[in-house]
This record gives structure tokens, C-alpha cells and sequence, in this order.
């Protein structure tokens, strides 16, 4: 009964959102076909396209065609890639969720002892540094620090590579994400090769959930000292630490995980800047220029990918949460 | 009365540092507790005594609290000039039973966890590595569940080896509260220490849990700290009493008699405040609970006292030991 | 009425006190108010203010920073300073107008939605539901390219998507307000929802409304900026901090000054705002995403 609910409630969200960018894309000035044909075309070829991407008939006919076609598998041709959109999604998208996977979990493994400590230790020099830090790492432009990062990392120091995905061939094609596939082919190069070029963009997309979730953690523990059964604990001359690691964390991290999902859209914003600076070969980066190129098939499948990644991220948090707070799962 | 001393506390002098300034709370605690005895400590809200029993258990959280002078002699140490692990072990020897049953059990973990972690860390000696390993161990496991049940046994809880599984929520609150006194009794402490520990619970459960306590205090053979508001709980269950204001004691002694014929003019406007059978008009106290920033200065109640003297606004008033265990501190008797 | 307002300035005091302890919030504040001034004064202070919009020097194109023009000058020859400094009117003018449109719009939807509730309170949160699902960015980005990408359609884009957060707020705090038992009493005794809804629930808004707006005024800067970086937002010659980046890329690593002084603004003032909201923050106690 209560997965029902939300099913049906996601559903709606996921009308709502396409129903949105359907009519969003559809209002623009100018003609993005003739764009797309290029300066050469002729009238008769611009107006034979919009017929064929039934762009003539009204908008409510034409929302209903493209769902239609989502039932078919066809996502519609894209104006900028010249080819249908399912087929970017499938090669594309792989490379944006290794990104955001890895950016997050750096974000969250880093977050969470920087701010253990920093409540353990409050007002301690390390606390006042990871104020400072968390508050300039939220204050960055991306697109402006992974430049900036492109020109000491790459160019001035030649540590790590600026650019792309991955240099020479990529791994063999398993599940498509270039460190998996490398481990599971063996193929070392491959795997240290990709993941150098991860290093860069990861680093500059995790700034600001890291420091977001470094002052949650820290917020929800110092919380956690005032509670009466952590007094308990402390009377019975339990150890600090499991005090701390076992007794505190599990609470203040609970708490924390609804903001840990609601990053992950705003990640997801700024990949879009962060693939265009870092040429990263991601669906992020694909949608920026559809966007701009009033591409409609190609920003109507990126908008879908997004709301279904949301959804399910909603899910997932939904489901975590349970299992590491026992009264959740009572309560249903 | 055994006359071996479980905990002395001399001389305890405690401020907070507030944002409005320096609460200058406990102002001179002396207090005594012997082996086998209960002795409670009475008073209003915010006299103090909670934060004396904190002391006591450690809990207190010191910056911002301040102990400016003092001892605190549990099993002839002075806790607060020993160190960390020296504490906890003697930690090891004190339960603690606190005021709200539903705030002190940990919601996220099943009381088999708690109780296990518990339990396992005193057999481990206070000794990171070896509770580790002892709790991935499943025979140490199993026989922290054995003995957990036990004690849950003690405590008149049916079924325990189920109660185990169950997380807090599950429980109502004056199982709550027995859960609580088995953690309290975890390794057979020599002191335990309840804070107000019924105030939370309904009238009927309240006696049950009385009950419950003086038993395993007479099985156990511990000696008790007990704090409370309420006169009629200290007649009970308390051999001894210290009476408590403002931040320091104004009188102690074998409860029923002090109750009987209190000396101290605090102590008698607080037994005139209980509501009699009889039917005369009862009394409260005039004036209110002094601000602890700005201490009338000499004795603390002489704002509000019916038979107060010239001295009493200058000096704090020396204790007077009328008899045996039998002490007021107040210029009257001077 | 005599006390309260005894009462609530002593408030005030105890607070400015609170806050001038937290120096670097003090700090942020500071910068603030400098950039201001800067930005309000920027045609008097700049060294070259010709050089605003549209000037090319093809002499001076791409000089390094050195004692004529203090932070280079970019691809036309124009003094990156100067543009600098009016690139501070532009982000703030956007943070303005941001903030205005959003606020306008959210505070009172979420208000409505939770104090009306009901088919209301359905509606209107299924709406804030269904915009939070698209980051911002996205749909901000989609917007302005929808109304035909200027610096004006922006900075109304952003207002458009902002409002979400705003009145997801203002519906927690009705809500919380609602079941509050002063309110329960001052409706028995015959107020209206007028009273309420600006005697009791506007006042409780105040503090987290101060301190999300010193936030996302920084915030929305981010996505404005980074909305003329990918070319969506101000056009040139305009000297919109995040378009000249994007310029100033082309002649990277050569001449590393046009795209790194305008970011540098960036951050130093999304940075002030974040530390005085950062501040506020704790002053108020109020826990703010």
C-alpha cells in the first residue's frame, strides 16, 4: 500500500517534469531547424523536417506522439547529433554517473571524519580550518576553479590530464563504466588512465556537497553530545570512541542522508558545467549544448534520464534511511 | 551503618560560564554516602543537585561548567584528579539510572546491542582492542546475551531473552525504565546513582519501580544516591537526606526524622508545602529561587526566610553538627 | 508593550555582540559593503570606465597586469579591472532582482499552501515538487534559452526557478506555526486570517528568510554566472564576470588574467555573502540548506 503511493506519486512527478520541458523547449524564438540544416538548407528541406519531427502538429498531439515513441524506444533524432536520441543516452551516460558515483563518495568519505572531528574537537584550530575551507569550497565558481585547476594541475605542474575520459583506447565495453570494466578485464592502464582523468572534474564537483555535509555532520553530532543516552553511555565509562563512531555517527549520519540526496541533483547542475570546462564526454555536457542549440529531442531525453535519476535516488535514500533507523521501519 | 565511606564530596564549588556571565551554582557541597546506605537529595529545581550527581558520574560537560574548588572521593580516589582511564575504570563501579526513560536509550540500536556493548566492554577492561575482538566473538556474544537476560531477569521483565531483539520504541516506559536499571547493574557496581528516575512514569508504575529499586539494593548490596523533589519518595526509600538550596546543602539527616522535625527554616517551609489530609491551608515559600548570577550574599535563603538575622545577609552560615549524621547549616543554630 | 520592545533591543544588542565575535562573518559583511560601493560608485572609481561595454584597443590587447592597467586587460584591450568592477554591478543588480521575483512569488505560495491547506496546499507543493526535481541550473538554463538568451531573461530564469526554495520554507514554518496554541487562541477570539498569517507566522519567518537570502544571494550568483559562462545568459561586450571567463579561456594559459581576476570576484563575493549568511546563521540558530 505505501509503495503504491509513492509509485503513483513519482509517476506524477515524472508527468509534471516532462510535461514542463516538453512545452519549455517547444516556446522558443527562432527556428532550431534551420539552424541544425545549416545556411545552405532550402525552404522546402526546413519545412520537410518539421513534418517529419511533427513539429506542425499541436503541442498537446505532439507530447502524446513522443510518449509514444519513449514506449517504442525511440527518443526522437537529435538536432545537434544527428542521430536518435536513445542511442547518446546509452553511450553517454555511463561517463556522467562514474563521475557523480565517484565525485559523491569522495565527498561523503571525506565529509564524515572531517566533521566527527571537527565537533570533537570544537573550536580546535583543525574545526576553524574545516569552517574555512568548507565555507570557500561552497563559495568556487566550477566552471572558474576547474579551470583554474586545469592550468595548475595540467599545465603548470603536468600532473594530471585536463581533458576527456580517457587518452588511448578504452577498456573493453561491459558495463560501460571505465574503472569496472578495466578491473574486470585486467586492463591496468586502462583503469589508471581513467581514473587520472576522474581526479580533476570529481574533485571540483565534490567541493560543495563536501562541505556541505562536513558542517551537517558536524551540526548533527555536536546535536548528539546533549542527548540523555549518550549521557547513559558516558556514565557507564563506555570508550570514546565507540561513544563517537558507533553511538553518535549512526544517528547524526541518519540525519544527514536527506540532504546527501538532495545533493545529488545539485551535483548533477554542476556536471553540466563541470563536463563543458573538462571536454568530459558525459550526457551533462551533451544536454548543456542541447539546451543551447534548442535542441528538443536531445533536451527532453536529458530531462528525462534526470527526473527518473531523481526519483530512484529519492527511493534509494528512502530505503537507506529505513534500515539504519529501526522507528522508520516500525512505523510502517 | 557499615562505616566504610562509598563517597565523600567536600567542599564543591562549581560555576558555569553563561553569554549574560558566570553562574556561580554549587556554592560549598558536602555530602557522605556509606556503604549499604541510600541517601537522597532533596530540593527544588535548579538547587544544584543534578549537577552534583553529574560530577559524580562525569557527565558533566566542563567548559562550560568550571569546578573552582572541591573534592569528589569516590573509593577513597578523588575523580577530579584522576585520569581518563583511571575514570572510566572506576566508572565501572557506578550505575547510573536517569530522570527520562524514552531520551536515554539509544532509538537507532536493539537493547540486546546496547546492553552486549555494555558488557562486553567491562570484560574487556576498558581496552579498545580486546572489545573489538570480543565483539565479533560468537561465544563472548552469546554469553553477554546469557548474562543480559539474566539481568533483565532481575528486574521483573517477562520474556527477556525476547525483549533483547526489540529496539526502545517498542517498549513502554516503565519497561524502559527497568531496562535502564539493568544497564545500571551491568558488572555489580558498588553505588548507584538515580536521578529523579520516576518523575517520567505513571503514578502506578512509579511504586512498582520503587519497589523494585529498594529490593535489588538490599539484593545487591549497593549503596544509593538518590535525587528528588518529592519528600514522600525520600521518606521511602532513603536512609539519609540532604536537603539542598540554591547550590549548597542546608541540612541532612536519617530521613524521617529530619522530616519530622526539620531545622532548617527551608526545610520546614518544604515539608509545610505538602498538601495534609487534614485539610489546613497549605503554604508555599515567599520569594523565588535566587539568581545565581548576582547570590544574595551571606546565606542564600535569607531573602525569603521567616526567621531571618542581621548576620544571616553577611556570612554563610557554618555547618552545626546537632548529633551524629545529623547536621544543619544555618545561624539559628550556631 | 513598553517591555517587549525593552526586551527585543536588548536582543538586538546581545545579538550584534554575538555576531561581532564571529569576525569573520564581521568580515564578510565588510566585503560586502565594499562591493557595493564599488559597484554603486563604479563609473567614478574605475580607472577606465570607457572601457565598460564596447571599446577595443587593439594596442593594448592582452597586456599582463603591470602598473597601467592593474589586473591586465583582455582580448579588445580593455582594462579587466574596470570591467571587474562593473561586472560587481551587474552580478548584484542580479542577485536583486533574483531574490525580489523568487521571494514575491514563494513566500506567499508557501504561506497559502500551508495555511489554507487542502486542494491548495496539493496543488502548490506538487508544483514546488515536480520544479525541485531539475536542478536549477538545468532549468534555469532552459528557461533563459526559451525567452532567447539575454542578461535580462537570466536573471528572471533564476527568479523563476528560485521560488521553490522560498516557499518550501514558508510552508514548514505556516505549518509549524499553525499548530502552535497562541495561534489556536488568537483565532478562537475571532482574528482574522489577515492578522494571523502577518502578525504570527510573517515574524517567525524572518529569521530563517534573513538567513537563506544572504545564502542564496550568493548562490544565485553561481548559477548566473555560470549561465554566461555557457553563453545562455549576458552577451557581449556586456562585462558579466562569468561571460568574461568564458572569453578570457580562449587565450589560456597565455593570458591567464582575463579569466582569472573575473572568477576571483566571483568567489571573494559569493564567499561574503556566504560568510555573513553563515553568520546569521548562527546567530538566529536556524538550520538552513
Amino acid at each position: 500500500m505505501y509503495f503504491l503511493e509513492r509509485i503513483f506519486y513519482m509517476v506524477l512527478v515524472l508527468v509534471g517534469v516532462s510535461i514542463l520541458m516538453f512545452v519549455l523547449v517547444r516556446i522558443i524564438p527562432g527556428d532550431p531547424i534551420a539552424t541544425a540544416l545549416g545556411p545552405m538548407a532550402t525552404q522546402d528541406s526546413i519545412q520537410k523536417m518539421r513534418r517529419e519531427m511533427g513539429l506542425d502538429r499541436p503541442i498537446h498531439v505532439q507530447y502524446l506522439l513522443y510518449i509514444k515513441g519513449i514506449a517504442e524506444g525511440k527518443l526522437g533524432l537529435s538536432l545537434t547529433e544527428k542521430r536518435d536520441v536513445l542511442e547518446i543516452i546509452q553511450e553517454k551516460l555511463p561517463a556522467t554517473i562514474e563521475l557523480i558515483f565517484v565525485s559523491m563518495t569522495l565527498a561523503v568519505l571525506l565529509a564524515i571524519p572531517l566533521g566527527v572531528i571537527s565537533a570533537l574537537h570544537q573550536n580546535s584550530l583543525i574545526d576553524h580550518l574545516n569552517r574555512i575551507t568548507a565555507l570557500f569550497g561552497v563559495s568556487f565558481p566550477s566552471f572558474w576553479i576547474g579551470i583554474m585547476m586545469q592550468l595548475l594541475f595540467g599545465l603548470a605542474l603536468g600532473l594530471l590530464p585536463i581533458t576527456g575520459r580517457i587518452s588511448g583506447s578504452p577498456p573493453e565495453a561491459i558495463t560501460h563504466f571505465y574503472l569496472i570494466d578495466s578491473l574486470l578485464t585486467l586492463n591496468f592502464r586502462a583503469f589508471w588512465n581513467s581514473f587520472l582523468h576522474l581526479i580533476l572534474p570529481a574533485s571540483v564537483l565534490c567541493l560543495s556537497p563536501l562541505a556541505n555535509v562536513t558542517r551537517l555532520i558536524r551540526a548533527n553530532m555536536i546535536d548528539q553530545m546533549s542527548k540523555d543516552y549518550i549521557n547513559v553511555s558516558k556514565a557507564a565509562g563506555m570508550s570514546g570512541w565507540i561513544i563517537s563512531y558507533k553511538y553518535m555517527l549512526r544517528n547524526a549520519f541518519t540525519s544527514a542522508l536527506t540532504m546527501i540526496g538532495f545533493l545529488i541533483p545539485l551535483m548533477v547542475g554542476t556536471a553540466f558545467v563541470v563536463e563543458k570546462v573538462f571536454a568530459f564526454p558525459g550526457l551533462a555536457r551533451f544536454g548543456a549544448d542541447a539546451i543551447i542549440a534548442n535542441d528538443f529531442n536531445g533536451v527532453m531525453g536529458v530531462t528525462l534520464v534526470i527526473s527518473v535519476a531523481f526519483v530512484i535516488v529519492n527511493f534509494l535514500v528512502d530505503e537507506l534511511y529505513a534500515v539504519l533507523d529501526p522507528r522508520i521501519k516500525l512505523k510502517r | 551503618m557499615k562505616e566504610n565511606i562509598i563517597v565523600k564530596i567536600e567542599d564543591l564549588v562549581v560555576h558555569f560560564k553563561t553569554i549574560d556571565g558566570v553562574l556561580k551554582v554549587l556554592q560549598g557541597v558536602n555530602l557522605v554516602v556509606h556503604e549499604g546506605e541510600v541517601v537522597g537529595i532533596v530540593g527544588e529545581t535548579g538547587c544544584g543537585k543534578t549537577i552534583t550527581a553529574k560530577i559524580l558520574l562525569g557527565i558533566l560537560h566542563i567548559p562550560p561548567a568550571i569546578i573552582k574548588n572541591g573534592k569528589v572521593i569516590f573509593l577513597s580516589q578523588d575523580l577530579l584528579k584522576t585520569n581518563q582511564t583511571d575514570r572510566e575504570a572506576l566508572k565501572q563501579k557506578i550505575g547510573y539510572i536517569p530522570q527520562d526513560p524514552t531520551a536515554s536509550l539509544n532509538p537507532v540500536f536493539s537493547i540486546g546491542t546496547l546492553m552486549v556493548d555494555m558488557i562486553l566492554w567491562k570484560r574487556s577492561g576498558q581496552h579498545l582492542g580486546d572489545y573489538l575482538w570480543k565483539r565479533r566473538e560468537t561465544s563472548q556474544k552469546k554469553m553477554a546475551e546469557t548474562y543480559a537476560a539474566e539481568l533483565l531477569d532481575k528486574v521483573h521483565i517477562a520474556a527477556p531473552k525476547s525483549i533483547l531483539n526489540k529496539y526502545p520504541v517498542e517498549l513502554s516506559g516503565g519497561m524502559r525504565q527497568r531496562v535502564l536499571l539493568a544497564m545500571a547493574l551491568i558488572g555489580s557496581p558498588s553505588l548507584l546513582v538515580a536521578d529523579e528516575p520516576t518523575t517520567a512514569l505513571d503514578v502506578t508504575i512509579q511504586k512498582s519501580l520503587l519497589h523494585l529499586l529498594q529490593e535489588k539494593v538490599k539484593e545487591e548490596r549497593l549503596s544509593g544516591l538518590y535525587i528528588t523533589h518529592n519528600l514522600g519518595v525520600a521518606r521511602a526509600i532513603c536512609h539519609r537526606t540532604y536537603v539542598m538550596y540554591a547550590g549548597s546543602v542546608v541540612e541532612n539527616g536519617v530521613t524521617s526524622e529530619m522530616l519530622d522535625q526539620p531545622l532548617h527554616p527551608y526545610t520546614k517551609g518544604l515539608v509545610n508545602s505538602i498538601p495534609k489530609l487534614t485539610g489546613e491551608q497549605f503554604q508555599g515559600i515567599d520569594g523565588q529561587v535566587p539568581d545565581y548570577l548576582n547570590p544574595p550574599p551571606g546565606c542564600r535563603f535569607h531573602p525569603r526566610c521567616d526567621r531571618r538575622m542581621e548576620i544571616c545577609s553577611r556570612e554563610f552560615p557554618e555547618m552545626t553538627q546537632v548529633k551524629e549524621n545529623r547536621s544543619v547549616v544555618c545561624w539559628l543554630y550556631h | 508593550m513598553k517591555e517587549e520592545k525593552q526586551v527585543r533591543k536588548e536582543g538586538v544588542v546581545r545579538g550584534i555582540i554575538k555576531i561581532s565575535r564571529n569576525k569573520l562573518s564581521v568580515a564578510g559583511a565588510i566585503f560586502l559593503l565594499v562591493a557595493i560601493l564599488l559597484a554603486i560608485f563604479a563609473p567614478w572609481v574605475s580607472p577606465y570606465p570607457e572601457d565598460a561595454y564596447d571599446s577595443v584597443n587593439f594596442g593594448e590587447q592582452l597586456q599582463p597586469p603591470g602598473l597601467k592597467h592593474i589586473m591586465g586587460t583582455d582580448e579588445a584591450g580593455r582594462d579587466v579591472f574596470t570591467r571587474v568592477l562593473y561586472g560587481a554591478r551587474i552580478s548584484l543588480l542580479l542577485a536583486v532582482v533574483v531574490l525580489s521575483i523568487s521571494i514575491s512569488i514563494g513566500i506567499p505560495l508557501g504561506i497559502c499552501a500551508g495555511y489554507y491547506g487542502g486542494r491548495i496546499d496539493q496543488v502548490i507543493m506538487r508544483m514546488t515538487d515536480v520544479t525541485c526535481a531539475i536542478p536549477a541550473l538545468v532549468l534555469a538554463l532552459a528557461i533563459s534559452v526559451a525567452l532567447s538568451p539575454n542578461l535580462f531573461n537570466c536573471m528572471l530564469a533564476i527568479g523563476f526557478v528560485w521560488w521553490r526554495g522560498f516557499c518550501r520554507i514558508a510552508y514548514g514554518e505556516t505549518l509549524s506555526v499553525k499548530q502552535e496554541n497562541y495561534v489556536l487562541i488568537s483565532k478562537s477570539l475571532g482574528a482574522s486570517n489577515g492578522h494571523i498569517i502577518f502578525r504570527e507566522i510573517l515574524p517567525n519567518l524572518t529569521s530563517s528568510l534573513t538567513v537563506k537570502t544572504s545564502l542564496d544571494a550568493g548562490y544565485a550568483i553561481l548559477v548566473g554566472t555560470s549561465i554566461s559562462f555557457l553563453g545562455a545568459g549576458a552577451n557581449p561586450p556586456t562585462p558579466e564576470w562569468g561571460l568574461m571567463v568564458a572569453s578570457g579561456r580562449h587565450y589560456l594559459p597565455d593570458a591567464w588574467w582575463a579569466s582569472l581576476f573575473p572568477g576571483l570576484a566571483i568567489f571573494a563575493t559569493v564567499l561574503s555573502f556566504n560568510l555573513l549568511g553563515d553568520g546569521l546563521r548562527d546567530y538566529f540558530g536556524v538550520e538552513v540548506e
